[in-house]
């Protein structure tokens, strides 16, 4: 918390003189004092400043004379120094701001002539009288009403509210001002901000460093921090209101032992002496929690009317005009454009909304925004501006539509709806096709269509959204749930495959051993056809013979081996190769006859056999 | 274990998959990225004044619609007003990335698998059309082998990030108090390393390493 300076009253000489010669009338320019009021001439809750300046360094700062209905607050102090051909010279300046608590002429002694002040009966009403003795009020503003000056009963600190009104509505904010006055030579912290209970109102965040200024109050100066904030009504009825301002005061005090250890009466005015206590070190230092509190402040809050209230009415309480204006009055379809609607004056800001233009035909509209900027400290004046981008999705001649707001006035006590003027605005042609102002993302061929545009320095308006959407921006090849598929199938061929490879391989195999054994049979059968030529056995000769004759015709015309007999040969082979039948026959005749050949014939039948198995088979 | 069980086997594997991906793609009907919706939230960031998310949502966006003109026009106008180097990349990433969207090339490539692989089959069986299976194999095989170009050209990418932060030094340790080796420009595109704690190790497209807060960078492709 901001602790406050220990202040102390000095009453200059000087100023008491030039207060003496003030009042006598005597002549300033001649002592180097000169007053100035501005404007002499203003209306009753407006104020005028007056500036007393020295021109002779020797000369003391003087202060304001005392004029009832006038209350004199120092705003500005300046000092300046000339050296002319070594003679110094100073001049120093004191503004004060002259509040008029009622109207008539006053005379303000001390210049000559003395200067007049003439108040006349103004708006706004002059404020309660002030407890106590003659007071002034700081950093006064027009309009604003300040509640009575109650000091503490040490008469060292006060807390003060001051209100432009008491009377108001539900929603409607006022600025307040709130004004802690400590006196010079009071040691004080703050620790806590200034706060109120109860839950009719709301109040603006306070500063943690509130604005300081002087004041005097019975003669006697005080330093005051002021809190410029404003208060918003919650409820209707009446409301007593209360600042509760925590200070921590830190004050001398004596240690009780220390008091006149010898309990003798005639030695009291000795050890209360302050020099005995001071030099004896018996005077200590303690703080203090206390909590000030302002006079109770009564305040009306009224209802809001029912009746006439407008549609669209967002709770906006206060004196407000409405602008307009839009980015470009010249547009392309698809380009987007800004319309900003300016809501300036006074008031609750924060209920002030606006939902722009909504939907608008032949116009895409996206949310409006809304930023607000603060003209003074507490955020009662100031502006806020609400933007909404809309795309002209026809061409030619369009409107964009008058926008409305509407506010209650408390002043005039009924409700406002301020509308601003339909906005004009001419809408090219796009010059391609534009799929962004048919809201839909562009394919391949368009884009292609539309590369001529890749030079254009602007950028691209929004895309509608066409609500195809991906969880992830993962590729999909790159995401295990999604590369089962090809998995599963990769494994699925590649298992189908092997299944049909061994499938294959057992049936070679099963093929090749017939081949095999066939092979060998053929090759036994032939040594015996060797041995029985070489014995003359004709009918063992035959009987192998034909043996691998069958096997080899089998082969080569898909029968079984066995089944071949004359009649197959005859099929297959005709009258043509009579050798292979006279063998099949001889063969016959051999087992069942018994015939014997002539080794010579054997060898021809063996070359018959030769012959046949060296043949190539028929596919 | 027999033929016939080794085919329900797969089966079933088949169709967890299918059913799994569908599970996958039913919530992305709800929400999540989409092209428009990135290129209008890049465009609202260009409007704010963000250059760097930006430009990452330009990417989020061409990586969803790689042959969309508008994208890639506003990409380049926010990399070229902010002073950033135009896009480049190897010709293969150019014109592999630009087939389509990896998406749609995924399921391309299931296709062309599938054809691939049937065929193959077929031909042994059917040895009378030879060569018309030996075109449908030759049509699945280019199907498979542009998702796969797609893929290469894709991956650099699943580690790139974009500098968000106006303006963020590169460090030469992952600590606050390190000595900066560079600042990097706010759009800007960085492959990511490795990452420790609360910064990464990255590298520009200059060969340049360091360290960057992780806080300053957001990947193109989140994970």
């Amino acid at each position: 918390m901001k602790p406050l300076p220990p202040r102390r009253l000095h009453p200059p000489l000087g100023a008491i003189a030039a207060l003496l010669l003030l009042t006598a009338g005597v002549a300033h320019a001649e002592s180097g004092v000169t007053e100035q009021i501005e404007p002499a001439e203003i209306d009753l809750g407006e104020t005028a400043q007056l500036t007393i300046a020295t021109l002779d360094s020797t000369q003391t700062l003087v202060t304001p004379p005392v004029i009832p209905g006038l209350e004199f607050v120092a705003v500005g102090q300046s000092s300046q120094m000339e050296s002319v051909n070594g003679r110094t010279t100073s001049k120093s300046s004191v503004v004060y701001e002259v509040i008029p608590q009622r109207a008539g002429i006053f005379t303000i002694p001390g210049g000559s002539p003395p200067l007049v002040l003439r108040v006349r009966p103004g708006g706004a009403s002059a404020p309660p009288a002030s407890a106590g003795a003659f007071s002034t009020s700081p950093a006064a503003r027009s309009g604003m009403v300040a509640s009575a000056t109650q000091l503490t009963q040490d008469g060292s600190a006060f807390v003060r509210l001051r209100l432009p009104k008491h009377q108001l509505y539900v929603g409607e904010s006022m600025p307040v001002d709130i004004q802690v006055g400590v006196r010079d030579g009071l040691v004080a912290t703050l620790s806590g901000l200034p706060s109120f209970g109860g839950d009719s109102f709301t109040l603006n965040n306070l500063s943690t460093k509130p604005e300081e200024a002087r004041e005097i109050i019975g003669g006697q100066p005080f330093t005051v921090l002021i809190w410029h904030s404003a208060l918003a009504a919650v409820k209707p009825g009446t409301a007593s209101l209360t600042i509760d301002t925590p200070l921590t005061v830190r004050m001398q005090s004596m240690r009780p032992s220390a008091a006149n250890p010898s309990g003798d009466p005639a030695l009291d005015e000795f050890f209360n002496d302050p020099f005995f206590q001071k030099f004896f070190g018996v005077v200590g230092t303690t703080e203090k929690e206390i909590t000030l509190a302002s006079p109770p402040t009564s305040i009306s809050v009224m209802a809001l009317p029912a009746q006439s209230r407008p549609e669209g009415f967002s709770g906006a309480v206060g004196h407000f005009k409405i602008t307009s204006e839009l980015s470009a009055a010249t547009t392309t379809v698809g380009d987007p454009l800004t319309l900003r609607m300016h809501v300036s004056g006074a008031g609750n800001f924060d209920r002030v909304r606006s939902g722009m233009l909504g939907s608008a035909h032949d116009w895409k509209t996206y949310p409006p925004t809304a930023t607000f900027t603060a003209t003074d400290s507490n955020g009662y004046h100031g502006e806020k501006v609400f933007e909404q981008v809309a795309i002209a999705k026809e061409p030619g001649n369009q409107t964009l539509p008058a926008l409305a707001f509407s506010y209650f006035d408390p002043d005039a006590g009924r409700y406002e709806s301020a509308q601003t003027p339909p906005i004009s605005v001419a809408v090219i042609p796009a010059a391609a096709s534009s799929s962004a102002a048919n809201g839909r993302v562009p394919n391949d061929h368009e884009g292609k269509a539309r590369e001529g545009r890749f030079a254009s320095p602007a950028l691209r308006p929004d895309y509608a959204d066409t609500g195809n959407s991906v969880a992830s921006l993962v590729p999909r090849y790159f995401q295990p749930p999604f590369l089962a598929v090809p998995s599963a199938m990769a494994l699925a061929f590649t298992a189908a495959w092997f299944w049909l490879r061994r499938r294959e391989q057992a049936a070679n195999d099963s093929r090749t051993a017939v081949q095999r054994a066939t092979s060998q049979a053929t090759a036994t059968w032939l040594a015996q056809m060797e041995t029985a030529a070489a014995r003359g056995d004709a009918q063992v000769f035959f009987s192998s013979a034909r043996s691998v004759l069958r096997q080899a015709l089998g082969a080569r015309w898909h029968v079984a081996p066995q089944s071949i007999g004359l009649e197959e040969i005859d099929a297959h082979l005709g009258r043509d190769d009579q050798d292979v039948r006279q063998l099949f026959a001889s063969a016959d005749e051999a087992t069942y006859s018994g015939c014997d050949a002539v080794i010579g014939d054997l060898e021809h039948w063996k070359h018959v056999v030769l012959r046949q198995l060296n043949e190539r088979p028929t596919r | 274990m027999t033929a016939r069980m080794t085919i329900a086997l797969l089966t079933l594997a088949l169709g967890a998959g299918i059913a799994h991906a569908a599970i996958g793609v039913a919530p992305q009907m709800r929400a999540g990225y989409s092209a428009p919706r990135l290129f209008d939230l890049a465009n609202a960031y260009v409007r704010d004044g963000k250059p760097g998310m930006a430009v990452l949502n330009y990417e989020r966006a061409r990586l969803l619609a790689p042959n969309d003109p508008d994208i890639r026009a506003n990409l380049s106008f926010v990399r070229r007003t902010s002073g950033l180097r135009p896009i480049t990349g190897t010709w293969f990433e150019r014109q592999a990335s630009r087939f389509a969207s990896p998406n749609t090339l995924f399921w391309f490539g299931c296709i062309g698998l599938l054809i691939g692989g049937a065929s193959l089959f077929l031909a042994r069986r059917y040895s009378q059309h030879r060569l018309a299976l030996r075109a449908c194999t030759a049509a699945g095989l280019a199907l498979m082998a542009v998702t796969l170009c797609n893929a290469l050209a894709i991956w650099p990418m699943m580690n790139e990030a974009v500098v968000i932060a106006r303006a963020t030094p590169v460090r030469v340790a992952p600590i606050s108090l390190a000595d900066p080796l560079m600042p990097l420009r706010e759009g800007e595109i960085l492959t990511m390393d490795a990452k420790v704690r609360d910064f990464t190790l990255v590298h520009t497209d200059t060969g340049r390493t360091g360290w960057v807060p992780s806080a300053d960078i957001a990947p193109v492709i989140p994970r």
